[in-house]
């Protein structure tokens, strides 16, 4: 049984039959590469051809205000600013070549996935802490001022998502959640629910009707505990990158919330960070069970950066193969 | 005097409301420093409380630390000096190389809240900075934050050289995201807090002790 990349996604996160699970790439950028030729990386070879590896891809559409606010709406009558900075049908939103990618994309073997929104804090603008402690305010003194800013950007996503899935069909979509702290969200799993997913609500509805069947919370945080709040919005799957993984343990994630919820990532970048034996320990504790499950993709928990030595990120490329592929009877 | 009514101002976010009643109790002859520890620091101490037990998320203690605020701001010119300097001076801030703010900045909030007198450096604070720092404001403790694994290094390099040159009285605490307990211990930092409520009675028990 020989499948595509895409195809071995898309059956994965179906819970049926596959060949093996896919193995995807964990953003290893050029430093990284450039570092591991000095440490037995020879010059022309490569990890893709080195190891088996799924290709995945990301469209990123352009979702900031445009031209740039100069300063965020702080009334109700200003929020017209905003809504003007996010228009839908300025064609400078799509990536570039966009008509010869949507060709290629038509014919592609690999798992294709859309991004729809950047999450709560980055779509209101919060990229340092004056903005933050601004945004934190209103959710609580200028509740309406908030709710409806939010809901600006949810029709908004809405409508770019619609963009896009009306030329591409897409494997999975994103819903990304930069901000938040190792031992748990900022904001409460109501607040969440009342403000956030519900502002969410125009996008998923453009998902079902596209029949995107897997939506998925990309987390950079400890968001266990709002796995259920986003389970009732229709989110089915979590991805969760840079978190504090312990309070994050996907075996015990998927005891608490079984199939419903798909699993992405969940290996500790850590132990790559260390020594063959806590690699080991690592991924023949939690793999094995998390894939006797199904609708789970293994992959680090972050982006492999250069203090990852290339011994170790070979011994565990190699060894994940082993284990995932023995799973697989 | 009535502490509670401060303590529900707090809890509601009302800043007016305790400004309000900081000054009514100013005006009844209370004591500036019997205000600050029995209503605005104990409302604070409340707010941790709700913070641990989950009932209280970032929001609900930023806005309560701005009430708190707001009511310290009109206790300030009734307080001597010397009462907040007393509880103890914590000099804080981001470690070299590293540009976050955002959880460094709640916890000098929350530190603040809690009656310390809070000298904050920013970010990307080199080394030599924080002893200077600590060394003028004669703190007690220096806070360290990071947010990326590669200035972890450089928060050890900090620790050390308080632990060598601060004086036995100095103490170091750290956090961050990627700081854990156990890296605190193996770099020989006093305290650690995953976060900015716990950061107040990690303070409390090293400034005690
Ligand atoms: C917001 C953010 C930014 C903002 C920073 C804005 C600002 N003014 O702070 C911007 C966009 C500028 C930024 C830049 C970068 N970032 Co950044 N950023 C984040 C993000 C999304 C959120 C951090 C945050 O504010 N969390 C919310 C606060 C409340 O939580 P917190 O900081 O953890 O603080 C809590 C506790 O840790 C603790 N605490 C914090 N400090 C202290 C101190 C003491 C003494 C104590 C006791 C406790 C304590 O209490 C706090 C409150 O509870 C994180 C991802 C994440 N979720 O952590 C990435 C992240 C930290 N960034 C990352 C990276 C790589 C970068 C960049 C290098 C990206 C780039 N290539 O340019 C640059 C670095 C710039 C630099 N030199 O610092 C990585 C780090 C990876 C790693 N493991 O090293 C992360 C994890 C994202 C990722 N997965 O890639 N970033």
């Amino acid at each position: 049984m020989h499948m595509t990349s895409r195809e071995r996604f898309l059956k994965t996160m179906r819970y049926q039959k596959t060949d093996r699970v896919p193995y995807f790439e964990e953003g290893i950028r050029k430093d990284v590469i450039k570092a591991w030729r000095t440490q037995g990386l020879t010059k022309t070879a490569e990890l893709s051809e080195m190891f088996s590896t799924d290709r995945r891809e990301e469209i990123e559409v352009d979702l900031e205000p445009r031209p740039k606010l100069k300063k965020w709406p702080a009334s109700r009558n200003e929020l017209n600013v905003l809504r003007k900075s996010l228009d839908p049908d300025d064609s400078r939103r799509l990536p570039g070549k966009w008509s010869q990618r949507v060709r290629t994309w038509r014919s592609r073997d690999h798992m294709l996935m859309l991004r729809v929104h950047r999450g709560f804090f980055l779509s209101m603008g919060v990229y340092g802490w004056d903005r933050f402690s601004e945004v934190i305010r209103l959710l609580i003194k200028d509740t309406k001022l908030m709710r409806e800013a939010l809901a600006i950007q949810g029709e908004f996503a809405a409508r770019m998502a619609e963009r896009v899935l009306a030329e591409v069909e897409v494997d999975a979509a994103v819903f990304s959640e930069p901000i938040g702290g190792n031992d748990g969200p900022l904001l409460s799993p109501k607040m969440y629910e009342e403000f956030v997913l519900t502002s969410y609500q125009p996008v998923l509805d453009v998902l079902n009707r596209y029949g995107i069947e897997t939506i998925i919370l990309r987390t950079f945080a400890n968001a266990r505990i709002l796995i259920p709040s986003i389970l009732k919005w229709g989110f089915n799957c979590l991805w969760g990158c840079e978190v504090n993984i312990e309070a994050m343990d996907y075996r015990d994630l998927r005891r608490e919330f079984g199939p419903k919820l798909r699993l992405i990532g969940g290996i500790d970048l850590d132990a790559l960070r260390r020594d063959k034996e806590a690699i080991r320990r690592e991924v023949e504790d939690k793999v094995p069970p998390l894939l006797a499950g199904g609708g789970y993709v293994p992959l680090a928990d972050g982006r492999v950066r250069a203090d990852v030595p290339f011994e170790n990120y070979v011994y565990y490329r190699k060894l994940l193969e082993k284990v995932t592929r023995a799973g697989m009877g | 005097m009535e502490a509670k009514a401060i303590i529900d101002a707090v809890l509601d976010f009302d800043q007016e409301k305790t400004a309000q009643l900081v000054r009514a109790l100013l005006d009844q002859g209370v004591d500036a420093l019997k205000i600050l520890d029995q209503a605005l620091i104990a409302a604070m101490d409340e707010v941790g409380r709700q913070f641990s037990t989950g009932d209280f998320f970032v929001p609900e203690m930023l806005m309560a630390a701005e009430a708190m605020h707001a009511g310290l701001e009109v206790l300030g010119p009734h307080l001597a000096r010397s009462d907040i300097k007393a509880k103890g001076t914590i000099v804080i801030g981001t470690v070299k190389g590293d540009n976050h703010d955002i959880g460094k900045n709640l916890v000098a909030m929350m530190l603040e809240c809690a009656g310390y007198r809070v000298i904050d450096l920013g970010v990307n604070v080199s080394k030599g900075k924080f002893l200077a720092a600590a060394k003028k404001y004669q703190a007690h403790i220096v806070a360290l934050s990071a947010l990326l694994t590669t200035t972890l290094a450089e928060m050890e390099a900090v620790v050390a050289d308080v632990r060598a040159k601060g004086g036995s009285r100095l103490k170091t605490l750290v956090g961050g995201a990627p700081v854990t307990a156990s890296f605190a211990a193996g770099i020989g930092a006093d305290g650690y807090s995953p976060d900015a409520a716990g950061a107040v009675s990690v303070v409390r028990s090293l400034i005690s002790a």
